[in-house]
């Protein structure tokens, strides 16, 4: 049941899609045309649900460096997610909010 | 061992670095590190321990010496071209200081030596370029509980963690697999990979005198383009295939 204290706007953001700012690192910034993507994502979103918006039409050198999975891609479980200064795991939803950064690291090497 | 009289005057300005002193330093004459491929990072690493008078380097290293190494394996030479490179990181190291120990090993870490290497070791480096040798070197030292300070670059970036058997996430809990289509070449700057590995050995040094405050559970990373350092927390993954099953000595069973 929908109760009237919360106000039109916290019921329009049910709904409402929010801006996060993808930083890439490592070997996704050297693939990718640009180092930073902002992405309009359902509010709510998981970084595992923020990956295939991220993906959609980019080469398949950066999918296989970020994703994994056929059927839905996901984030490759050796990309660290950082938010706030954090790893955060990716399947866990109602981490990111409207205006945030996520950094993804891929993994790096010596040599 | 205590300290000659030459040895105080030769690290006299680092021993004047609070909380290193003579106490920190004599730790270092008795310390022995191992360096697990010294190219672009374990080559100015290995430079920064033996300059800093750590007592024993034991140093893997196979292949011979290539063109394409000289932008950032500090320790090869031109002369040194076609020849093994181990022969150049011991002779290079004992030009900078004669008074401390070399072992060296002609080949990288595989399953047949990871055991001996690190057990000789009071604290080990991870330089490798692939995550086979990383992940078994972390392993080994899950195993042995060994400190191992892990560092890593790529073209303009690099990031820095030290491991402490369960205490802080190991390699495997931040790489569970071996990424897929890796390449043991990849883009980087030499000055790149000497900041990491100068960064590296800091840590050591600390870890190994006993002062200052160890990046555990944490990881540094920079970025060379825009100069930002920033720090990030990791955490332990509860699956993870090496460290997950391992207890601090105090939870185990008696026998
Ligand atoms: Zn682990």
């Amino acid at each position: 049941m929908l109760q009237t204290f919360h106000g039109p706007q916290r019921l329009l953001s049910f709904f409402s899609q929010v801006k996060i700012t993808v930083q890439l690192l490592g070997q996704a910034r050297q693939l990718s045309p640009s180092d930073r993507v902002v992405l309009n994502v359902e509010d709510g979103s998981s970084v595992d649900e923020i990956v295939p918006v991220l993906l959609d039409g980019a080469s398949d050198s950066l999918r296989m460096v970020l994703s994994e999975g056929t059927e839905a891609l996901q984030l490759r479980r050796s990309v660290m997610a950082i938010h706030n200064d954090q790893t955060i795991e990716p399947a866990t939803r109602d981490l990111l909010k409207d205006g945030d950064a996520l950094s993804l690291l891929p993994p790096m090497s010596g040599g | 061992m205590e300290l000659t009289d030459r040895e105080r005057a030769i690290y006299e300005w680092q021993i004047w670095v609070k909380g290193l002193g003579e106490t920190g330093q004599q730790k270092l004459k008795n310390s022995t590190a191992l360096v697990t491929r010294v190219g672009g990072l374990g080559g100015p690493l290995a430079q920064s321990l033996a300059a800093a008078g750590l007592g024993k380097l034991i140093l893997a290293h196979g292949g011979d010496t290539k063109s394409s190494d000289l932008n950032r394996q500090i320790l090869q030479t031109h002369d040194q071209l076609g020849k093994p490179r181990i022969e150049s990181c011991r002779r290079r190291l004992l030009e900078l200081n004669p008074r401390i120990k070399i072992e060296t090993c002609g080949e990288n870490v595989t399953e047949e030596n990871v055991r001996g290497l690190v057990s000789e070791a009071d604290l080990i480096f991870d330089c490798a370029p692939l995550f086979e040798e990383r992940l078994l070197l972390n392993r080994e030292c899950v195993r042995q509980q060994k400190p191992l300070v892990d560092a890593a670059m790529f073209e303009m970036e690099g990031q820095l963690t030290t491991i402490i058997p369960g205490q802080t996430p190991c390699l495997a809990c931040l790489y569970p697999e071996v990424p897929p289509g890796w390449k043991r070449e990849f883009p980087v700057i030499g000055a790149v990979s000497a900041t990491m590995a100068n960064l590296a050995a800091l840590e050591g040094l600390k870890l190994l005198a006993g002062f200052g405050e160890l990046l555990t559970n944490r990881m540094l990373i920079f970025d060379a383009r825009s100069m930002d350092f920033s720090k990030i927390a990791i955490q332990r993954r509860p699956d993870c295939p090496v460290c997950s099953s391992y207890k601090p000595p105090a939870a185990q069973e008696p026998i």
